[in-house]
C-alpha cells in the first residue's frame, strides 16, 4: 500500500497527542468512576463513562496498539452493560474498574516509553481481564485464543466487507464529514456499488439543513483488519449505526454485525471473525442513539482548545519578561529626551506590551479543578484503607493560576489531604462517640483573594492536640521545657523541621516528609500557609499563592535611593505621613491612625537599616495581606510598573520581607515585597518570641488546651 | 426562469443555512391538478460550475432540493457540475444529481 510511508510518520507525529488525550482520559474515567459511586444511577456518567473508554478504545486502535484496545474493549462491554440497565453499579464494580483504569495508565504510559509490554503488570491485566468477562457474564473465554490464531492467519487476504452506515442527527454539527469518512475507506481500498438511501433524506421544506440524514450501503474490497475499517468510523460511532458483513472467502463463517443485537453473549459468539480481544464486538449500534444528544457537545468542544508545548510558552514568557525591562528602558530614555513624539510612540508600546503580557500570563493559567480532581481517588483509597467514612467536597475548581503553581501546589497539597484523613478526621465509631456524624467531612476550595489564590483544606475532624503538640515540642527540644508559648505559635510548631506528632508511624504519613517541608515548598513559590484549629471541631488550612510566579504588576517606591516594589494587587491606598506622637520601635514600627482605626506602620529605613536622610514629606502605603492591613512608610512614590520576579541571589535569601528582584529600566534593581511576611514583621507583637520564655505555668496551660 | 441561480465556490455546511432560505423562498407553488400535467417537465437550472470545496452536508442539500422539486413535478437541473461537485457525488453514490448514473428506483 503506497499510502504505508505516509501512515507512519502520520502516527509517529501524532502518537504524543495520542498520550496526552489518552492521560486526560484515563483522568476523567477516574473522576467519573468515583462520581458514579456517591450517584450509581445517573445515566449521564455512564455514557460519559463509556464515551471515554471508547475513545481511549478507538483512537488507540488508529495506532494500532492492540494491548490498549483488547483491554479497553472488555471494560467498554461491561460499561455498555452497565449502561443498558443490564446490571447495577456495585462498589465493587467500581473497584474492579477503577483497577482497570490504572491499567490502562500503565499501558499508555508504556507507550511513551517503549512499546514492550510490563511483564510484571501483564498477568495482573489477565487476572483483571477474568474479572471483567466474569461481570460481562463472556460464555466464551476459551474460544478466545483460537479465534486468535485463525484471524492472525486470514489477515493478509483482501476481502471484500459489505458495509451499511447510518449517520447520526448532528454529525454535521460535530464537524464530522461522511464525505472524508468515505474517501478514507476509499484508501483502505476499494469501494464498490456506493449506494446513498436518498428516500431518508427529507425534502428541502421538510428538515433543517444542519441535520444528518445520510446513509449509504457499499462493499468495501481491502486487505486491512476488520479494526481499520471501524477505525474509520471511530469518531462518528456514538451516535451513528454501522453494520459490518464480511462477503465472499474468509475462513470461519460469516462475521453478522446485528445492527439491534444488544445481547453482548450472542454478539460474542458471531463475531467469529472478528479479531479476538483486539475485535470491536459488534454490539456498536445499540443503544448509540441514546447518548447522542449527550455526545453532541463534547467534539466541538474539543475542537476550541490547541495544544501547546509548555516549553515553547515558557520561552515565549521568558522573552516577554525581557521585553517588558527593555521596553520600560526605551520609556526612560524617551522621557530624558523630553521628545513628546518619542514619548506617545514609547507609550503605545508600552501599552501593547502590558497588554501581550496579560494575554500571554493569561495562556499559561489553568483551572485549579483538574489537580483537586485528583484528590476524589486519594480520599477514597485512603478512607477505605483506614476504616473511615470521608465525604470529599471540592468548591471553586474553576480559580485558575499559572500553571506552574498548580503543578508545584500538588504534592503539598496531597500531603495535607492525607494528613486531614489520617491525623484530623477520626473512624465512624470515633466520632459518633464524641456526638458526630459518623460520616466525616473533608472541604478543599480554592477561591481569588486580592491577587492571590487561597487554597482551602478544612476537616470536621479531631482537630489539632495542642497538648501533644507542645509535648512533642518540648521532648524534640523545639521549645524549652516547660515553656509554653501562645496558641498560634503552638500550631505553627508543626512546621517546624524534624516534627510530627503520628503516634504509629503508618504507610499514609509520617514517611519522613514533614510539614516543614510542606511549607517550605509553598514558601518557594512565594505563597503562604497558616493553620487553625478548634480541638474537637476540626482543621483549617489556609495556603494563598500568588496566581503568576514570572510578571506581575507592581507599585514603585523609593527610599533614599533604593526602590521598592509592592504588588499592585495587595495596595489598598496611598496616605501622607504625618507626624505622630506613637514612639517608633528598634524594627522601625510604630502606628497611626487611619480614618478612626489603628494601623500598625513599618518604617523601610529603620526595618532594612538603609543609610539615607530622612525627607521631610514622606507616604505610607497601605497594604492587605490576608485579612490584615498595615502600612509601609516610604519616601517617594514612583508609580505602577510591569514587574518581571527575578530569583533573589543566595545571599539575600535570607532577607525577611523580600519574595524577589526586578530590574528596572535603568538597570537598576528593585526589591519586591512579599506582602505576608512583612505583614508579620510589622504587626507582630515584640512579646512573640519573650512570650516563650514567659512563665506561665504548665498545668494551667495544659488545662487550657484540653 | 429570469434569475440566475448558481452554488457558491465553497459549497459546504457553513454556505447551507443562506442558500436553504433563498431556494426555499425560490421553490415553485406546489404542483396541482393540470398544471402539473404541463409543467411536468420543466427542469429547475442551478449553475453549479464554480463550486470548488463541497462536503457530504451540500450534497444531501442538493438531495432534499431534488425531492422538494420533484414532489412540484420539476427537476433539478445541475449545469456545469465542476470537478469537486461530480467527484463529491459520485463518492457518496448520488451521481444522478450530476447527470452520472440514472436515479436510483427506491429513491422518491
Amino acid at each position: 500500500m503506497n499510502t504505508g510511508d505516509a501512515d507512519t510518520s502520520y502516527i509517529a507525529e501524532s502518537l504524543p497527542a495520542f498520550i496526552s488525550e489518552a492521560q486526560e482520559h484515563v483522568e476523567l474515567l477516574e473522576q467519573l468512576l468515583l462520581q458514579l459511586e456517591s450517584d450509581p444511577a445517573d445515566r449521564e456518567l455512564l455514557d460519559a463513562l463509556f464515551r471515554s473508554a471508547h475513545t481511549i478504545k478507538g483512537s488507540a486502535g488508529i495506532f494500532g496498539l492492540d494491548r490498549i484496545v483488547a483491554f479497553t474493549h472488555h471494560i467498554e462491554t461491561l460499561l455498555d452493560q452497565l449502561r443498558a440497565g443490564k446490571q447495577d453499579f456495585t462498589p465493587a464494580l467500581g473497584t474492579l474498574l477503577l483497577q482497570c483504569n490504572d491499567q490502562i495508565k500503565t499501558l499508555v504510559a508504556s507507550v511513551q516509553g517503549s512499546d514492550r509490554d510490563i511483564d510484571s503488570t501483564a498477568s495482573l491485566r489477565d487476572a483483571l481481564v477474568e474479572q471483567l468477562r466474569a461481570a460481562y457474564g463472556d460464555s466464551s473465554v476459551a474460544a478466545a485464543p483460537a479465534r486468535a490464531a485463525v484471524v492472525a492467519a486470514a489477515v493478509a487476504v483482501a476481502r471484500r466487507w459489505s458495509v451499511c452506515v447510518e449517520f447520526g442527527k448532528d454529525l454535521y454539527r460535530n464537524g464530522m464529514d461522511p464525505l472524508a469518512i468515505v474517501s478514507y475507506l476509499g484508501s483502505l481500498g476499494t469501494i464498490h456499488r456506493i449506494e446513498c438511501r436518498t428516500e431518508r433524506v427529507p425534502a428541502l421544506d421538510a428538515g433543517d439543513p444542519e441535520d444528518c440524514h445520510l446513509a449509504f450501503t457499499f462493499e468495501l474490497e481491502t486487505s486491512e483488519p476488520k479494526e481499520r475499517i471501524e477505525a474509520a468510523f471511530s469518531f462518528v460511532r456514538e451516535d451513528s449505526t454501522l453494520t459490518l458483513d464480511l462477503l465472499g472467502d474468509q475462513p470461519t463463517g460469516t462475521v453478522v454485525a446485528p445492527a439491534a443485537a444488544p445481547d453482548p453473549a450472542s454478539a460474542e459468539t458471531d463475531a467469529g471473525g472478528g479479531v479476538a480481544g483486539a475485535g470491536d464486538g459488534p454490539r456498536k449500534p445499540v443503544a448509540a442513539r441514546d447518548g447522542a444528544v449527550a455526545a453532541a457537545a463534547k467534539p466541538s468542544d474539543d475542537s476550541r482548545f490547541i495544544r501547546v508545548q509548555a516549553d515553547r510558552l515558557d520561552y515565549v514568557i521568558n522573552l516577554l519578561g525581557e521585553l517588558v525591562t527593555a521596553s520600560a528602558g526605551a520609556s526612560l530614555l524617551a522621557r530624558q529626551t523630553r521628545q513628546s513624539h518619542l514619548l506617545e510612540a514609547n507609550q503605545q508600546i508600552a501599552a501593547l506590551v502590558e497588554e501581550i503580557r496579560n494575554g500571554t500570563l493569561q495562556l499559561r493559567m489553568v483551572p485549579i479543578g483538574e489537580t483537586l480532581a485528583r484528590f476524589r481517588r486519594v480520599v477514597r483509597d485512603t478512607a477505605a484503607e483506614l476504616g473511615k467514612d470521608i465525604q470529599l467536597e471540592i468548591i471553586g475548581g474553576e480559580s485558575e493560576l499559572d500553571k506552574s503553581v498548580v503543578e508545584r501546589i500538588a504534592d503539598p497539597l496531597m500531603h495535607l489531604v492525607r494528613n486531614a484523613l489520617d491525623h484530623g478526621l477520626e473512624t465512624p465509631a470515633e466520632r459518633l462517640a464524641a456526638g458526630k456524624q459518623a460520616q466525616g467531612r473533608l472541604t478543599i476550595s480554592a477561591s481569588h483573594e486580592s491577587g492571590s489564590i487561597l487554597i482551602r483544606i478544612e476537616d470536621d475532624g479531631r482537630g489539632i492536640d495542642r497538648a501533644k503538640v507542645l509535648a512533642r515540642a518540648w521532648k524534640s527540644g523545639l521549645v524549652e521545657n516547660g515553656v509554653t508559648p501562645p496558641d498560634a505559635d503552638i500550631l505553627n510548631l508543626i512546621f517546624e523541621p524534624g516534627f510530627s506528632t503520628a503516634e504509629k508511624v503508618t504507610n499514609l504519613s509520617g514517611r519522613g516528609v514533614g510539614m516543614d517541608v510542606v511549607r517550605r515548598n509553598i514558601q518557594a513559590l512565594r505563597g503562604s500557609v497558616t493553620l487553625h484549629s478548634v480541638p474537637k471541631q476540626g482543621s483549617q488550612i489556609e495556603i494563598r499563592l500568588p496566581l503568576t510566579l514570572a510578571i506581575i504588576d507592581g507599585f514603585l517606591v523609593g527610599v533614599g535611593p533604593s526602590k521598592f516594589i509592592f504588588p499592585l494587587d495587595s495596595v489598598v491606598e496611598v496616605i501622607e505621613n504625618r507626624p505622630t506622637a506613637t514612639r517608633v520601635d528598634a524594627a522601625g514600627r510604630s502606628i497611626v491612625e487611619l480614618r478612626g482605626q489603628v494601623l500598625p506602620v513599618v518604617g523601610l529605613r529603620t526595618l532594612y537599616a538603609l543609610e539615607s536622610e530622612a525627607p521631610e514629606r514622606s507616604s505610607v502605603v497601605v497594604i492587605q495581606s490576608g485579612s490584615n492591613r498595615y502600612g509601609v512608610m516610604v519616601d517617594s512614590l514612583l508609580g505602577q510598573h510591569q514587574t518581571v520576579i527575578k530569583p533573589l541571589g543566595r545571599m539575600f535569601r535570607s532577607l525577611r520581607g523580600m519574595a524577589g528582584s526586578s530590574i528596572l529600566g535603568n538597570g537598576e534593581v528593585a526589591l519586591i515585597f512579599d506582602v505576608g511576611s512583612l505583614c508579620e514583621l510589622a504587626i507582630q507583637p515584640p512579646a512573640t518570641l519573650a512570650a516563650r520564655q514567659a512563665s506561665i505555668s504548665n498545668s494551667h496551660s495544659l488545662s487550657q488546651l484540653a | 426562469m429570469a434569475t440566475h441561480r448558481s452554488l457558491p465556490p465553497e459549497f459546504t455546511i457553513y454556505s447551507l443555512a443562506n442558500l436553504h432560505k433563498s431556494w426555499l423562498a425560490a421553490l415553485p407553488k406546489a404542483a396541482r391538478g393540470k398544471r402539473s400535467a404541463a409543467k411536468a417537465a420543466a427542469t429547475w437550472p442551478l449553475d453549479a460550475s464554480a463550486v470548488t470545496e463541497v462536503d457530504a452536508a451540500a450534497v444531501q442539500l442538493l438531495v432534499s432540493l431534488s425531492h422538494a422539486l420533484a414532489v412540484r413535478g420539476r427537476t433539478l437541473a445541475l449545469s456545469n457540475p465542476s470537478g469537486p461537485l461530480v467527484h463529491a457525488c459520485e463518492a457518496l453514490g448520488v451521481s444522478f444529481l450530476t447527470g452520472g448514473v440514472e436515479r436510483p428506483a427506491g429513491a422518491a
